[in-house]
């Protein structure tokens, strides 16, 4: 006579929801059981009896007809008050002016920006930044150093998208989806260093993404210009 | 992409959509239309209702925008709209969809013998789905067809884990009881 509770065991084992030492238990249970064999069976067959109605597929045209009925809403107005605008930006030419002067003296070629709270950025708040980081980038060779100063917690994810390249040699982070143009720091990691597919054109900016993410939620974000962007070694 | 990777691309197509960039919008659409809609079918089993089911939700997810939290999966958001939508139809329509179904089944040409047997299969596993209560069958749509996990589910249908796991053994039980009480030995 199967247990309930082995039962239960045995369809979370189907749903693939068991942890390690679970499976253990599990493995050793219908090594012993062959009712409980009989069980993970009968809920394969159940599986397949469900799997066996074919998948109906979309009527043609269905994005066209859903998009047809969107509207553009109207931009919602600016809860930003004059002055604090001006303190922000004050703060922002402040926080890149520092941080140009710092670049001078560690000969780091281009540094830009500070992240600010995403909730400033959407103009949905008007108190002033409560994250703040600065992202500082150098050529190594011909490889792109970035350092993000304070490091990200780690319970924060950090992603950094470059719009217009593609990325095929990564150190310190991982390349997320198929394009090659963004990725992925973790872990508390702070630094990274990237190669780039094809040279930078001279004299032409380089934009970055970075955006802060934290329990799935963006929390920051800002884009940084790399001026001037040739390969330079120091 | 996996779904971590999903979720932080889901969260800035949202952002974007919210200020107004429809083209994120219709990435969105283009990502999550066959879901939605295989969703729905899985639930009411009409591909008509189901492409309105669709339309429906995309049309109140995209005026629900200001209101979706990022701490959450886009697609269980969009499915907790899809499948309450669908649950909307199924409670008024019940009886009546039941009822034609059955009488399609019937009208149905038979083909060869394994087939035939496939056929019969599909369509008796599709007619005790129908005949689950709904918050049964809501569980084994998101878990056999969507291919969900316990959290993810409990996610959507804004139930504790405790109440998926119980939820989607009683609906295996039944639907195991009524395959057998047809013939098929589970």
């Amino acid at each position: 006579m199967i247990e309930d509770k082995d039962l239960k065991l045995i369809h979370r084992k189907f749903d693939g929801d068991l942890n390690a030492a679970e499976l253990v238990y599990v493995d050793d249970l219908l090594n012993s059981s062959e009712e409980l064999r009989a069980s993970l069976a009968s809920l394969e067959r159940l599986n397949r009896a469900l799997q066996a109605a074919r998948p109906e597929q979309p009527p043609s045209g269905l994005q066209a007809a859903i998009m047809s009925q969107i509207q553009p809403k109207p931009e919602p107005e600016s809860r930003f008050r004059p002055a604090a605008v001006f303190a922000m930006a004050a703060s922002l030419v402040l926080a890149v002016t520092i941080l140009l002067q710092d670049v001078s003296e560690e000969a780091i070629q281009n540094v830009a920006g500070t992240l600010v709270s995403a909730d400033v950025v959407n103009n949905q708040r008007n108190e002033g930044p409560d994250l703040v980081a600065q992202l500082s980038t150098k050529w190594e060779a011909d490889n792109l150093i970035l350092h993000i100063e304070p490091s990200p917690p780690a319970d924060t994810t950090v992603v950094l998208y470059f719009p217009n390249q593609t990325l095929n040699l990564v150190s310190g982070a991982k390349l997320m989806g198929s394009e090659g143009k963004a990725l992925l720091i973790g872990d508390g990691d702070s630094s990274v260093a990237v190669h780039f597919q094809q040279k930078l054109p001279a004299q032409e900016e380089q934009s970055i993404t970075v955006a802060f993410i934290r329990d799935g939620r963006e929390i920051a974000e800002s884009t940084l210009t790399i001026e001037n962007p040739e390969y330079v070694s120091f | 992409m996996n779904r971590e990777e999903e979720k932080v691309r889901d969260a800035r197509l949202v952002e974007l959509a919210s200020a107004g960039d429809l083209r994120a919008f219709e990435e969105l659409v283009r990502l999550y239309q066959r879901p939605v809609f295989d969703v729905a079918y899985r639930m009411v089993h009409d591909a008509e209702t189901s492409a309105d089911i669709t339309q429906a939700t995309f049309l109140a997810a995209f005026e629900k925008l200001g209101s979706y939290d990022p701490a959450y999966k886009f697609f269980s958001w969009i499915y907790r709209i899809a499948i309450n939508l669908a649950l909307d139809y199924s409670s008024r329509k019940r009886v009546a969809a039941a009822a034609a179904h059955v009488a399609v089944i019937d009208q149905e040409p038979e083909g060869p013998h394994s087939s035939l047997e496939k056929e019969r299969i599909s369509k008796l596993g599709r007619k005790l789905l129908d005949e689950l209560q709904e918050d049964y069958r809501a569980v084994i749509v998101l878990r056999h067809y969507s291919d969900l996990s316990y959290e993810e589910i409990a996610g959507v249908l804004d139930i504790p884990l405790k109440t998926v796991k119980s939820r989607l053994y009683s609906a295996r039980q039944l639907l195991k009881a009524g395959l057998q009480e047809n013939g098929y030995e589970l």
